[in-house]
């Protein structure tokens, strides 16, 4: 090991001992990244550059709006609401005080935007009310820590917000595609869930009948609540706004709600409920900021090339890959938030994915559920905490609590990496192609790669080299597609008027198609 | 150090947090004004979008109704639906839920969809500056409404500043997004020096459980002036890149949407970054001094 890499190892190993602020560690191990490995001096580490990015990045607004109609949601009577409009739904079913948990959980995390609230906040309703019911405790601490993750798979979702922009680096994916794809893989979970309630619920003769069971009033209470999501999806996928615009809508659309409808917020409240979300996206926004700096560095070592080739070097099939790869997002998720682990690491394990086929949007949905499980595992599972404190319980019970449904998550990651029309199904049939998605196989790889090879002569050594094409070679193609078509533009606007209506960058998709990788897809 | 001044610091970092808390707010809510006010203007703007034209084609009385304007007719009905259901429930919210006097919850959701389309006409038809300042001023008096005294006076001083400054914005609304970006990095530097005031910066302490017992206390200073060293640093570098030689002060560049001088972004850098470099200063400071209190702070944190 080169004294570079110890110095470098050190450092980092010395600012997590003092558990110094993420911000800092990324900061600092870019900055000596550039000094021991570029031959830059300190003051030639282009922070500016990396922070005036901040404003290049229109995505990037979604983050604050979201963050701000989700405090601004939380701060009323959203819970209470939710949860009587799920408990009036599931009277009467056996398992039905668990499943409408598992949905109010859904869809006050999908909100807030909190997983570690959602755990306080209906889990303080929920878990008395499910012991109370006859649950056991450790089946009610389990359900309650657990349903919380959800809402990271729902829109509006922030993490898939950052995952886009920090896996466009290189390709092109639309916010809007993983709202849509995280659909499938939530409805997944919430119904295997739900049936695991079921489960209980039918063995233990749980008939929960709620006392006031009103659903018309119950869901009249709840209605501007529940409406959030669907407004923003509706808004989005009827060409009304972008994502971003969504988000701006959706603080509009809380402030009204809670401020004429509900009531529960005061005009001269605003301050403190932006003022502490403003904390929330300054301590995310920095790091990002920081994060742009270390991609920057990589990139500038061809450190996720180098990483792309050398995976493909390693005779990996693409389920093999997965498999790897779930197993090291499992362990990163135990010990990193989710934010900074997809700001550090998707510049570096997109382009590896790619070249194994996989879809990038398939992709972001396996690591956001990769790391969902990573707020149930020690030693950084933060609803583990959250939970044990909150029902005075040792974190040792509560790690106990959650292991059926960390089975029960574990299946459904299973599922959502090896089905990828989980994911892209819905993102297929909204631009109305066929939703069954194959598993990239083996098979199709290599055939591809003999193909290129024999294809293209200039190309061909460049693809031994790495075995597929990387994504930046897949951009250098689509840039001399993109000058092709400027030469025949006549041809262009018979054909591009049907699928692809702008001439902006076009997506990993239709990269792949011209690549010939989609025929990995067909093999 | 002496308790008065201790005092006097935690004085003038509480009104620096104030100040901040304040800045951010209306940053925060002008960066969704005028993104929503682009989402109005665009839906209106243009022939074929007029509220108007496309309610007449909604009935197709002439002839068959032009595809590319189903698409238009969304805003336009929206814009009727979704302030009467608000008005509708706003009524409903007033008097207690019921909703037994259907007429009078009708007019009320009329007198907002009227409402909401005279707005929408004066966001289409006024030049964006003054639609901008009358927000501004609406917003500012908003939050001012029921503070006190220093508050006001602090709300009421930035709600001016922004509304004139608002005067100086370009006609129509293709600088809104240009704009949300760089009150956007103003409000996510100033958020992250909130963050320090509030010890609220994401840590990793994976490892933290390795550290001996009888250090621990020592642990977080010496890791915020760790950190105080390194936003130095930061501050600094940005400092060059923007008042240096080649910096983007002397270049002059200016922002092509809103015409807005391209230090202004990076400024907000230096100011957050100088602070938090304070901040976290004196707190390690203050954390070698009284380690037992540090401690009793991260308990409860």
């Amino acid at each position: 090991m080169s004294y570079e890499a110890i110095i470098m190892i050190g450092t980092i190993v010395g600012l997590l001992l003092i558990s110094s602020p993420l911000f800092l560690l990324i900061g600092f191990s870019t900055a000596l990244g550039y000094v021991l490995f570029d031959d830059a001096s300190w003051f030639e580490v282009a922070f500016g550059e990396s922070m005036r990015k901040l404003t290049d990045k229109p995505p990037l607004l979604a983050v604050p709006f979201f963050v701000l109609s989700g405090a601004i949601m939380s701060r009323g009577a959203i819970a209470e609401r939710l949860v009587n409009v799920a408990r009036a739904v599931f009277s009467g079913m056996p398992g039905g005080l668990g499943i409408a948990t598992v949905i109010a959980c859904m869809f006050f995390a999908a909100i807030s935007g909190s997983s570690p609230v959602t755990v306080i906040t209906i889990g303080g309703v929920m878990y008395p009310a499910l012991v109370k019911a006859g649950y056991n405790e450790r089946f009610s601490t389990g359900l309650v820590t657990s349903a919380g993750t959800l809402g990271i798979l729902i829109p509006p979702s922030i993490p898939m917000i950052v995952y886009a922009i920090f896996a466009s680096g290189t390709q092109v994916i639309q916010v809007e595609d993983l709202f849509l794809a995280g659909v499938g893989p939530g409805l997944l979970i919430g119904t295997l869930l739900s049936l695991y309630c079921f489960g209980v619920g039918w063995n233990q003769g749980e008939r929960f009948k709620a006392s006031d069971d009103s659903i018309k009033e119950r869901f009249i209470e709840g209605f501007w609540s529940l409406m959030l999501p669907v407004l923003i999806l509706g808004g989005i996928y009827s060409g009304i706004f972008t994502a971003t615009e969504a988000a701006a809508i959706s603080v509009v659309y809380s402030v009204l709600v809670e401020l004429l409808i509900h009531r529960s917020l005061k005009p001269s409240d605003l301050p403190n409920v932006v003022g502490e979300s403003t904390i929330l996206m300054g301590s995310l926004l920095v790091i990002f900021a920081m994060a742009v700096g270390l991609n920057d560095l990589l990139a500038e070592l061809e450190l996720p090339d180098r990483a792309a080739a050398w995976i493909r070097s390693q005779d990996l099939t693409p389920f093999t890959f997965m498999l790897i790869l779930n197993g090291f997002l499992l362990l990163v998720g135990c010990l990193m938030d989710i934010m900074s682990a997809i700001m550090i690491l998707v510049p570096l394990l997109a382009p590896m994915a790619a070249s194994y086929g996989i879809d990038p949007i398939h992709l972001g949905i396996v690591f956001i559920v990769n790391l969902e499980l990573g707020y149930l595992t020690p030693p950084m599972g933060l609803n583990l905490f959250v939970s044990s404190s909150l029902f005075n319980k040792s974190i040792g019970e509560v790690i106990r609590s959650v292991l059926p449904t960390l089975g029960i998550l574990a299946i459904a990651l299973m599922c959502v990496t090896y089905i990828p029309t989980i994911s892209l199904g819905p993102v297929r049939a909204m631009r109305g192609e066929p939703i069954w998605v194959p598993f990239p196989s083996n098979e199709a790889l290599e055939t591809k790669d003999k193909s290129s090879e024999t294809q293209d002569g200039d190309s061909q050594e460049k693809s031994s080299k790495s075995g597929a094409k990387s994504i930046q070679e897949l951009m250098l193609m689509n840039s001399d597609l993109l000058d092709d078509e400027d030469e025949d533009e006549d041809e262009d606007d018979e054909t591009e008027s049907g699928k692809n209506k702008s001439k902006g960058p076009k997506s990993i998709q239709e990269l792949m198609m011209e690549s010939g990788l989609d025929q990995l897809d067909d093999e | 150090m002496s308790e008065p001044n201790i005092s006097l610091l935690k004085r003038v970092d509480d009104l620096c947090y104030a100040l901040e808390q304040r800045l951010v707010t209306i940053a925060a809510l002008l960066m969704t004004s005028t993104v929503c006010l682009d989402i109005v203007y665009r839906s209106l703007n243009g022939q074929q979008s007029q509220p108007f034209v496309s309610l007449i084609s909604l009935f197709g009385v002439f002839g068959e109704v032009d595809p590319s304007l189903k698409t238009s007719l969304v805003p336009a009905i929206g814009l009727f639906l979704v302030p009467f259901g608000l008005g509708w429930a706003v009524y409903a919210s007033l008097h207690r839920g019921e909703v037994n006097n259907i007429k009078s919850a009708s007019i009320h959701g009329l007198f907002w969809s009227i409402g909401a389309y005279i707005l929408a006409i004066l966001i289409y038809a006024l030049p964006s500056c003054y639609v901008c300042m009358l927000l501004s001023l609406s917003v500012g008096g908003l939050i001012s409404y029921r503070a006190t005294g220093n508050e006001r006076l602090m709300n009421g001083t930035l709600t001016l500043l922004v509304a004139f400054g608002a005067l100086s914005l370009p006609q129509g609304y293709i600088w809104s997004q240009e704009l949300s970006l760089i009150l956007l990095a103003w409000v996510a530097f100033l958020g992250a020096s909130m963050a320090t005031y509030q010890n609220k910066h994401i840590q990793i302490s994976a490892l933290a459980g390795l550290i001996p017992k009888n250090i621990k206390p020592y642990i977080r200073p010496l890791g915020l002036i760790i950190t105080s060293l390194f936003t130095a640093y930061i501050a600094s570098s940005l400092t060059i890149s923007v008042f240096g030689d080649k910096g983007s002060f002397a270049s002059g560049e200016t922002r092509p949407a809103t015409g807005i001088p391209a230090w202004i972004i990076l400024f907000s850098g230096v100011i957050a970054f100088t602070l938090i470099t304070v901040r976290s200063f004196v707190y390690g400071v203050q954390g070698f001094m009284y380690p037992d209190e540090q401690v009793e702070e991260e308990l409860n944190n």
